[in-house]
């Protein structure tokens, strides 16, 4: 799946990101990335696409274990 | 993984960078740029008892210095006239002044300006950005509100 950001910039210049489709660490990444470029972090919220990755990756982690 | 993240933008940049960006967002306001005689014009037009004045720091912001010697945008719709330059602590400032106008009207078309050149200088820079990681827009869509959409991908 293609890395994808949708970016929202209101009126007065406030920033939302929402990252989509990355793989481990990397929506962290793009987020301290538009921090770096924009200004001051207000929030900053992992949703459930997130934890559900992360779900797998323990998964696929413990199965790998359970093999072993 | 996806998440969610929510930046408050800070305008630092030299002096071009502010040139480009007032000029880009004044004229969506219909706000011609003005030059000093024109400017002079203007201000013997107006008498002191009807002319209102009204300062205005943008505080997240700052303007490199070395790129600024004693500059100033002038910019002027319907008398109402506005001067964006660097204030003595480095930030962006705006002076509003207009005949006829209250203090709080002016105030009020003066934080439109602000917030204008900002989007501005905050789409100018996430764009610019996104090039230099191969991030590629493939929708964009500018809402009623006057709030910028954008999607992009790696390619």
């Amino acid at each position: 799946m293609a890395e994808e950001l949708e970016i929202t910039i209101d009126a007065s210049g406030k920033v939302t990101m929402r990252t989509k489709g990355m793989k481990g660490k990397a929506c962290l990444e793009w987020a301290d990335w538009l921090a770096q470029v924009v200004g001051n972090e207000e929030s900053r919220q992992k949703t459930g696409e997130f934890f559900e990755q992360e779900q797998k990756a323990v998964l696929r982690q413990e199965n790998k274990q359970g093999r072993s | 993984m996806s998440c969610v993240v929510v930046i408050a933008p800070v305008v630092i940049a030299n002096w071009p960078v502010i040139t480009a960006a007032v000029t880009a967002a004044v004229a969506s306001m219909g706000f011609n740029i003005v030059n000093a005689a024109a400017v002079n014009t203007v201000r013997e037009k107006a008498t002191a008892q009807t002319r209102t004045k009204v300062d205005i720091e943008v505080d997240q912001s700052e303007i490199l210095a070395e790129s600024v010697q004693g500059e100033q945008i002038v910019v002027e719709k319907a008398g109402v006239k506005a001067t964006f330059s660097r204030d003595a602590r480095g930030a962006l400032k705006l002076c509003m002044e207009g005949d006829h106008l209250s203090k709080a009207e002016l105030q009020r078309i003066g934080q439109e300006l602000i917030d204008r050149v900002t989007q501005q200088y905050v789409y100018h820079r996430v764009v610019t950005e996104l090039k230099d990681r191969r991030m590629a827009i493939v929708d964009e869509e500018v809402t009623k509100d006057r709030t910028v959409k954008i999607r992009v991908r790696n390619i």
